[in-house]
């Protein structure tokens, strides 16, 4: 258990001192290719304790509440190192995603570390499809916030690109969970709180998209603002509203 | 959340899906472990002010009643609506048309979408063929 916690601030203070290490690069470039190294071996070190909690609990490691943002970070820091190698312009936007990436990691501590065993119902393959998929949004969405926020000419033409990626990923999630839904609970659809709110993360990323068609809103700081609001409410749905309102998914997800 | 002397009691607890199922539980008082154990069904855990027992698991079921006829085409129309803009979003259409003149080649390109980057490449190029981008 302590192994576990120290592993997990040994990450979080890896992805921190990237960051930090992206903030000089305007002075020494160079400091880049560390900042790269150091996030990886973050990420390395991720990846290796999510298998690990796979093998001990026997089930994929994305069920319980501390699951679920240990694995939401990883893919936090894995959609970054990726997409900052296709794209080398949008590097520097792990100043925000990896710090993000950090504090979900230390926040999932704040859990129990204990493990929920799944009823046999819902121990599918589509859990694996679903849940990932879910992370891959979140992924998705904070880079897209980040490339957002920092406004920086060259890479604000990706926003809207990158946006795209997180409505299909979060779509695909929702019908994964509900083909899931149909097969466990015979219902593809049954207006529980987190999927009505889904629907409605659907719905926003949906007219942002659509907005962003028209040239104002597609640069400066309307960009941005209209950024932060589906994000927020991805936010909201994947991680606050099992606190104010009662759901199916609170079942395993306050655990 | 318990209390006990006004220190609250943590707790993790795990059910381990065996036979008979174990209970592993933890409690922690302030830094003091009050009690770290497996507890089999009729087992008691002493945690000093309170005791926790472990009855055991009763089998239960759930029914659903539903009829949603329409659902299904719904569901496949977003299925296959998430695909197409799956091909969208993979595969970028560009279009490029050329033609002989009097006055000689003219070649015309486009994007069916935003594509700030393609246009810049496309411009750049024509200036190091020494073309006239339109």
């Amino acid at each position: 258990m302590t192994s576990i916690i120290f592993l997990q601030w040994m990450i979080a203070l890896s992805y921190l001192l990237a960051a930090g290490l992206l903030v000089t690069c305007n002075r020494w470039p160079r400091m880049e290719v560390v900042a790269i190294g150091l996030a990886s071996l973050g990420l390395l070190l991720h990846i290796a304790m999510v298998l690990v909690r796979g093998l001990d609990s026997g089930q994929i490691p994305i069920v319980t509440r501390y699951e679920d943002f240990t694995v939401d970070a990883l893919s936090m820091a894995s959609v970054w190192l990726l997409v900052q190698w296709r794209w080398p312009q949008l590097r520097s936007a792990g100043i925000l995603v990896l710090p993000l990436a950090a504090f979900v990691v230390v926040a999932a501590l704040t859990y129990s570390l204990g493990v929920f065993p799944m009823s046999p119902a819902l121990r599918t393959n589509w859990l694996v499809i679903h849940a990932s998929l879910n992370s891959l949004a979140v992924g998705f969405a904070t880079l897209t916030l980040a490339v957002g926020l920092q406004r920086k000419r060259g890479s604000m033409h990706l926003v809207g690109l990158l946006m795209s990626w997180t409505f299909l990923f979060w779509c695909a999630m929702v019908a994964a969970g509900s083909y899931w839904a149909s097969i466990a609970w015979g219902r593809f659809w049954g207006w529980d709180p987190i999927e009505c709110w889904s629907l409605g993360t659907i719905f926003i990323y949906a007219f942002v998209l659509h907005l962003r068609m028209r040239p104002r809103w597609r640069e400066g700081y309307r960009s941005a603002l209209v950024g932060v609001l589906p994000f927020g409410l991805m936010m909201f749905t994947t991680y606050g509203l099992v606190f104010v309102m009662r759901s199916v998914h609170g079942q395993y997800l306050f655990q | 959340m318990l209390r006990f002397d006004d220190i609250p009691l943590y707790y993790s607890m795990t059910l381990n899906n065996t036979t008979p199922p174990i209970f592993d539980l933890k409690v922690n008082r302030g830094r003091q472990v009050v009690f770290q154990g497996g507890l089999r069904p009729g087992d008691v855990a002493d945690l000093g002010a309170y005791k926790l027992r472990f009855q055991g698991l009763e089998p239960w079921m759930t029914f659903n009643l539903t009829l949603d006829r329409g659902v299904t085409p719904i569901f496949a129309g977003f299925i296959i609506t998430l695909l197409g803009f799956l091909l969208h979003l993979l595969f970028w259409p560009r279009r490029v048309e050329w033609m002989v003149t009097d006055d000689g080649w003219v070649v015309r390109v486009w994007v069916r979408r935003g594509d700030d980057v393609f246009e810049e490449k496309w411009h750049a190029w024509c200036h190091q063929l020494g073309l006239k981008a339109a």
